[in-house]
């Protein structure tokens, strides 16, 4: 029994600590104005929201080395959604905000060329590793989607789809909630589902 | 499956009429978990349901998660093959502990866990025929990064016209498995209330509930609140208030399901510490 009462007290001191601190997450409503915010590119190049107003934009957080990313990379499911939607208007952010040193975490260069290997048709790959961008829009896992309507408005976040799992069969089975909102809205149709829980890994910040 | 460990009961089977023994698998090491099946009984009997429990047990520094595994992260899915005359319940799962990882919160195990779950045997089981039960346990083990796991676990057990005897050498282990189950709630009135963007839990001891410092909710549902988000305690003339943040999902149900746990316990010290009890609760204005 004292083992259990043992675990009870770190843990109660884990809860002190992690809950008693600042919220971590900014809380970025549905139906409010997305904040703006500039990062660079693979490349070097600076990309603001705002750059892209008169687009629907879709942010997608991003980590190769989860299993949960892998499972749409894999697929080729990220990239064909990618591809579709960009030759649709939409632009297509992808961001890594894995912090120094940690999972996911790699260089512009190294960056570029695992992106090339897998035929990613994002319109930038944003490099995010202080976790600013990550923290003010509350990416707590990887995928995390977020996206915008072309007034700048925030009108999805959440999960990628309908089947939190890492098994690559479950990509065929699943809504998915890019390509639910990106249809409804540009049909001006009413968006259905537009807040959900994202699962993933979660952001190594 | 061993084969071998079949081969063997059916030959006990075919020159003793019988099985006495059950037999099982060896226990699967996959992304730093040793998962294994065990059984609360050496042999079981038609019209009888006994226990079984998924034994998962974590390198050092390795977590599985809990049924909502909270902000990140993947719940243990179990897929059983059973024969006919076989019926398993809903899995009875421990209760979570918080895991703080790096600034998420989720919910989940360290350590050595049993998910409980419940076999019913039909009565038209034929004595005499062992009956195999199959389970592919998936899961998630994180540490810094995180790993799917998976294993194919499997169990023989003989059927006999007696009462099932208890497996001595895991007895123990059951014991300790159990007493990680939040239990039925005996001693409070607990109520919950919408108040917008809390949900505000209403606690009222009755005369053998012990004094609470600090509790915590935890919902089964993965939407519901902001898993990172600290729950007030306060006390108030009759009892205690806890507030919940709710989540920007919000979703509009009524149904509050889950956990309340607090380190004093909600039947104080007295009869054993319980820390952890379930809730089932309508939410009212």
């Amino acid at each position: 029994m004292r083992q259990h009462l043992f675990g009870f007290v770190v843990f109660v001191g884990i809860l002190s600590t992690v809950l008693i601190g600042q919220t971590v997450y900014g809380d970025v409503a549905n139906g409010e104005p997305a904040l703006e915010f500039t990062l660079p590119d693979i490349s070097g190049a600076p990309h603001s929201l705002s750059d892209y107003k008169g687009s629907y934009v879709v942010l997608e957080w991003f980590n190769y080395d989860c299993p949960f990313v892998r499972k749409h990379y894999d697929s080729a499911n990220m990239q064909k959604l990618q591809e579709e939607y960009t030759q649709k208007g939409v632009v297509w952010l992808s961001l890594n905000s894995s912090a120094p040193g940690k999972q996911g975490n790699y260089s512009a260069e190294e960056m570029g060329r695992l992106s090339s290997e897998r035929g990613v048709h994002a319109t930038a790959i944003l490099l995010d590793p202080a976790g600013t961008v990550g923290k003010l829009y509350g990416a707590q896992t990887t995928p995390h989607i977020f996206i915008i309507d072309p007034n700048g408005v925030l009108i999805y976040q959440g999960a990628i789809d309908d089947v939190p799992s890492t098994d690559i069969a479950d990509v065929a089975k699943a809504k998915n909630y890019v390509r639910s909102t990106l249809d409804a809205a540009m049909a001006g149709a009413q968006i259905e589902v537009a807040v959900t829980k994202s699962y993933g890994c979660s952001v190594k910040y | 499956m061993n084969s071998k460990n079949i081969f063997l009961c059916l030959l006990f089977f075919a020159v003793s009429g019988g099985c006495a023994e059950k037999v099982w698998a060896a226990p699967v090491l996959s992304a730093h978990v040793e998962a294994d099946l065990i059984s609360e009984v050496t042999s079981i009997q038609p019209g009888h349901s006994f226990w079984l429990a998924v034994r998962l047990k974590m390198e050092e520094g390795w977590h599985t998660y809990w049924k909502n595994p909270g902000d990140s992260g993947l719940p243990p899915k179990l897929t059983w093959t059973l024969p006919e005359g076989l019926s398993v319940g809903n899995v009875l799962w421990p209760f979570p502990r918080l895991l703080d990882e790096a600034q998420l919160v989720t919910y989940g195990f360290e350590g050595t866990v049993l998910l409980f779950v419940e076999v019913n045997v039909d009565e038209s089981v034929p004595v005499g025929i062992p009956k195999e039960i199959g389970l592919n346990a998936k899961w998630l083990s994180c540490r810094e990064m995180c790993v799917p796991g998976m294993a194919d676990l499997s169990l023989v057990l003989s059927v006999e016209n007696q009462v099932p005897a208890k497996d001595v050498s895991v007895e123990q282990e059951f014991l300790e498995g159990r007493a990680q189950l939040p239990r039925e709630n005996a001693s409070w009135d607990i109520k919950v209330r919408d108040r917008g963007k809390q949900l505000l839990f209403l606690l009222i001891p009755s005369s053998d509930a012990g004094a609470l410092k600090s509790a915590y909710f935890f919902p089964e549902r993965n939407d519901l609140i902001d898993h990172a988000a600290n729950q007030e305690l306060k006390k108030t003339k009759t009892g205690y208030e806890l507030a919940v943040k709710k989540s920007q999902v919000n979703p509009g149900i009524k149904e509050i399901n889950g956990v309340l746990f607090s380190e004093e316990g909600w039947q104080g010290r007295k009869e054993g510490l319980i820390p952890a009890i379930t809730a089932n609760l309508i939410l009212t204005k």
